[in-house]
């Protein structure tokens, strides 16, 4: 007790380890199994990551491959693939924040608003059930259903008359962006609504209750007090998902892509498994890999001082 | 009496190999020459379509001085239990044998037989047949590879050697201990490829017949063929335009089915080669591994593929679909033809039947004349696979000890008694002698104990020989011949492969270059421009109307020229001027 301070008023503010162990030991230990994890499979290959400063030949090993400074940086920001493949992470990471981002917030603002319980809960589990569906199936779901003549959508609009030709959705560069972009929101914004409604339930009733009686209509109501109530939320989530415009998701791309689209389709994701991965060569992808991480902390160290700047929480 | 046609078959296995071996070299000529006053015999052989180092050979008898006895006589168990570690492929869905590699019956029988005798463990590690290089790039980086690494690509084993994955091998230990493989790669020319980066490195299994692809053989309809007024396969490119037209007036969409290139050995032009080839071309460019966008031959090979498919021959989605499409198709009754390994066991063409018992088949045969299409430019000429099999090479993290085991394995391996028995399995169970004593494999072995693997065991005898050999072509080809089919194919198996040594002998079939070096252009670019440039741009050339192909051709060879392809030209180049390569016959 005798390291123990205490403040004006007389209350513990600090503890010393040994209690701390001795009061919540049980919590230490069961934090033991994510904290070693982490430290095994995400502190662990950082040693992995010279490989990227090495022309790294995996039956030589570290000590047998030679250094070769930043060479593999200059000749992978020479490749025209990587340029291709940097424009349209960017690109199409951006985009998929600016349509992807806000579906799950109105979609947790009408949901919020729905009064029949049954209803809401069923159509949430409906939402949030393509999140558990991998991208294989997805792909390939998705491939077969728009297939531009023998696909079920398309046959089904040219049996209506409402089309001549097939539609190639996945098969023509600027429909697939379109057809990509909009499958990515179908199947993450019911999974991202669960975060949302959970601050909603924080909000307290008496605000609502408060505004109804100054006479706010439902409208008002979800401006003034729902979304305001979750700004935080919003903002830590957007703050997450700008460290992600860099990175893109390989099984996504890869179960939606095709020759045809190729043009579009091939980011850095692709760029790291074809060209480093698939082909040998570890050290341009841990180059490529590195470069992608960098920047990704980049952009949320930034957004964070911006979110600070504009008076919210942030997330460091 | 059974052990005596064994025997008599197994000396005939023997001999085949070699008779088959030099069939597949075409004009190999040997000179043997003996010396009476001293115990050493010299055997010279050579080559004229390879003149890569053919070696004059001490062989045997050379070992034979020294006190060690050579061969599998020699063999002494090893004081200390070896594990020798041996690569087979694993191909998942598209083998037909017993599932698990790694542990069969005959992964067993080889323990029971060569690793308990010689005290060695042997462990077979399955590597992903369509992902190889991986498999092995992962297995060298956790220091676990096989101590006997194979391959059937020449360039997968060079860039190996540039990476350090392999180390090289006495050649005389290796003479001593398995004098009959190193004899079997003497017989067939295959010494040339020992040495690789100045020291010896390989060694290599053979492919007897290799002059032809017999084994491979395209199946069409004979039904459709004839409801379209044909008695007989068009030959030429234009005829064959006229067929396909005919076919859809027939009501049979997309005959020729399609689906997306992918991998080694993609759109060969061979087909589509002048000839005699100009040597230049033939060794910067004529390879099967980088297709060769921005060349002549490839060019036609694409404007071919655009005319079918701007034609609707191919299907239009055929960049979605993989060849289990196009087998689904022929034997759903949606293709006119399809391409396979003959074996005896032929499920998709069991299937054809079942579903469509009129069908009526026939075997594509090469027509035993050159003949090329004036218009489009493709040929009969077809891409011979050369003597060559699988290329061996010994681990660098093996010890001594590991690779004498590997040798010693080979050289197990090599007896005629043992490869018979991996090959053919157990009588009565695996195959069964016909009327005449030759083996016939039995056709479904799905549900026994002692299934083989895929291909009757290729993927553990590949190291001595890449197809199994009874003695001649005609005995080989029936026991390959699919067996419980309403229709029979072995003559036309037969006319296919006499057409093409007709072609093969008349020039129109040339072996690939090979090079002495691991080259860096194709370590560099290869695999990138084989699996991801390639496969979009022929896509858009496949595709474009016809009106636009020669401008677009032009640049895609642009980019792909650019992507890597002229600094692989330029090297094969260098290597040819160098003089370290094969030459063209």
């Amino acid at each position: 007790m005798s390291n123990q301070k205490k403040s004006k008023g007389g209350i513990k503010t600090t503890t010393s380890w040994k209690n701390a162990l001795k009061r919540d030991w049980q919590l230490y230990l069961l934090l033991i199994i994510p904290l070693a994890l982490v430290i095994i499979f995400s502190y662990g290959a950082y040693p992995g990551l010279r490989m990227a400063f090495m022309d790294y030949k995996p039956a030589k090993g570290y000590a047998g491959s030679k250094w070769v400074g930043l060479d593999t940086f200059h000749k992978v920001f020479k490749d025209a693939d990587f340029t291709r493949a940097l424009r349209n992470s960017i690109v199409f990471n951006i985009a998929d924040l600016l349509v992807g981002f806000p579906m799950p917030i109105i979609l947790a603002l009408i949901l919020n608003e729905l009064r029949f319980q049954r209803f809401k809960k069923v159509s949430q589990t409906i939402l949030y059930l393509p999140h558990f569906l991998s991208w294989a199936i997805i792909g390939s779901v998705a491939l077969t259903m728009f297939k531009p003549s023998s696909g079920l959508v398309n046959v089904a609009m040219m049996n209506a008359g409402l089309i001549e030709q097939g539609i190639p959705f996945l098969n023509e560069k600027w429909h697939w962006a379109i057809t990509y972009l909009l499958i990515g929101v179908w199947q993450g914004m019911g999974w991202g609504t669960i975060l949302y409604l959970a601050a909603i339930t924080g909000i307290s009733g008496e605000l609502y209750e408060a505004a109804m009686i100054d006479g706010a209509n439902r409208w008002q109501r979800m401006v003034h007090i729902t979304l305001p109530g979750i700004r935080s939320t919003i903002v830590t989530l957007l703050i997450m998902n700008l460290g992600r415009v860099m990175g893109s998701n390989l099984e996504r791309l890869t179960a939606l892509g095709n020759t045809q689209v190729k043009e579009f389709q091939y980011q850095l994701a692709v760029y790291i498994f074809n060209k480093g991965i698939g082909n040998n060569k570890f050290s341009q992808a841990t180059a490529v890999g590195l470069f992608q991480s960098v920047i990704g902390v980049l952009l949320v160290l930034m957004s964070d001082r911006i979110a600070k700047k504009l008076g919210e929480d942030g997330l460091l | 009496m059974k052990g005596l046609k064994n025997k008599a078959l197994s000396l005939a296995l023997t001999a085949a190999m070699t008779a088959g071996a030099l069939v597949g070299c075409g004009q190999t000529a040997s000179d043997t020459t003996t010396t009476t006053g001293g115990e050493t015999a010299k055997t010279e052989t050579t080559q004229a379509t390879e003149t890569t180092e053919t070696t004059a050979t001490e062989t045997t008898e050379a070992a034979a001085s020294s006190d060690v006895t050579p061969g599998v006589d020699g063999f002494e168990p090893f004081a200390d239990q070896v594990t020798l570690r041996v690569a087979v492929y694993d191909r998942g869905d598209a083998g037909n044998g017993c599932s698990d590699v790694e542990n069969n019956y005959w992964t067993k029988w080889v323990q029971e037989n060569f690793g308990d005798k010689y005290n060695v463990k042997v462990e077979y590690v399955g590597i992903t047949r369509s992902d190889v290089m991986t498999d092995y790039a992962m297995l060298a980086s956790t220091d676990t590879l096989p101590t006997l690494c194979m391959e059937y690509d020449y360039d997968k084993l060079a860039t190996w050697v540039a990476d350090g994955y392999l180390q090289p091998y006495d050649l005389e230990q290796f003479k001593t201990i398995a004098p009959t493989y190193y004899q079997a790669m003497v017989d067939n020319n295959l010494t040339g490829y020992i040495e690789m980066a100045d020291d010896n490195y390989l060694v290599a299994g053979q492919r007897p017949y290799g002059a032809s692809t017999y084994t491979f053989c395209t199946w069409y309809r004979q039904d459709w063929l004839e409801e379209a007024g044909y008695k007989e396969l068009p030959t030429t490119n234009t005829e064959l335009l006229e067929l396909y037209a005919k076919l859809v007036e027939n009501g049979h969409e997309y005959p020729l089915s399609g689906s997306k290139v992918a991998g080694a050995g993609a759109d060969q032009n061979y087909g589509f080669r002048d000839y005699p080839q100009d040597e230049d071309t033939w060794a910067t460019t004529g390879d099967y591994q980088i297709p060769a966008l921005s060349t002549e031959a490839q060019k036609r090979l694409l404007k071919w593929n655009n005319e079918l498919y701007n034609k609707g021959y191919i299907n239009p989605e055929y960049y979605l679909r993989s060849t289990s499409d196009v087998e689904a198709d022929f034997v759903n009754g949606k293709a006119f033809q399809w391409s396979g390994y003959v074996s005896s066991t032929m499920n998709v063409l069991n299937t054809l039947y079942e579903n469509e018992p009129d069908a009526k088949l026939a075997v594509a045969v090469c027509p035993d004349k050159f003949i090329q299409d004036e218009t489009w430019g493709g040929s009969n000429a077809y891409r011979p696979g050369g003597s060559i099999g699988a290329m061996i090479g010994f681990a660098n993290n093996a010890t001594e000890d590991e690779v004498k085991a590997g040798m010693m394995y080979l050289e197990w391996l090599s007896q005629p008694e043992n490869l018979f028995t991996m090959q053919w399995g157990i009588e009565g169970v695996n195959f069964n002698y016909d009327e005449n004593g030759k083996p016939v494999a039995v056709g479904d072995q799905a549900g026994l104990e002692e299934q083989q693997g895929h291909n009757n065991n290729v993927d553990y005898w590949m190291v001595v020989t890449a197809i199994k050999v009874l003695g001649n072509i005609e005995d080989d080809i029936r026991a390959i011949n699919p067996q419980g089919l309403p229709q029979d194919f072995y003559d036309q198996i037969l006319a296919n492969y006499n057409g093409q040594m007709a072609i093969y002998n008349a020039g129109y079939a040339n072996v690939d270059c090979a090079f002495q070096s691991a080259l860096e252009s194709v370590t560099e670019y290869g695999t990138s421009l084989k699996e991801e440039v390639y496969p979009e741009l022929r896509d858009q050339l496949v595709m474009c109307k016809p009106e636009e192909f020669d401008a677009l051709y032009e640049e895609c060879s642009k980019k792909y020229l650019d992507a890597g392809y002229q600094a692989v030209i330029d090297e094969r180049k260098q290597l040819l001027d160098d003089g370290l390569t094969t030459r063209l016959k």
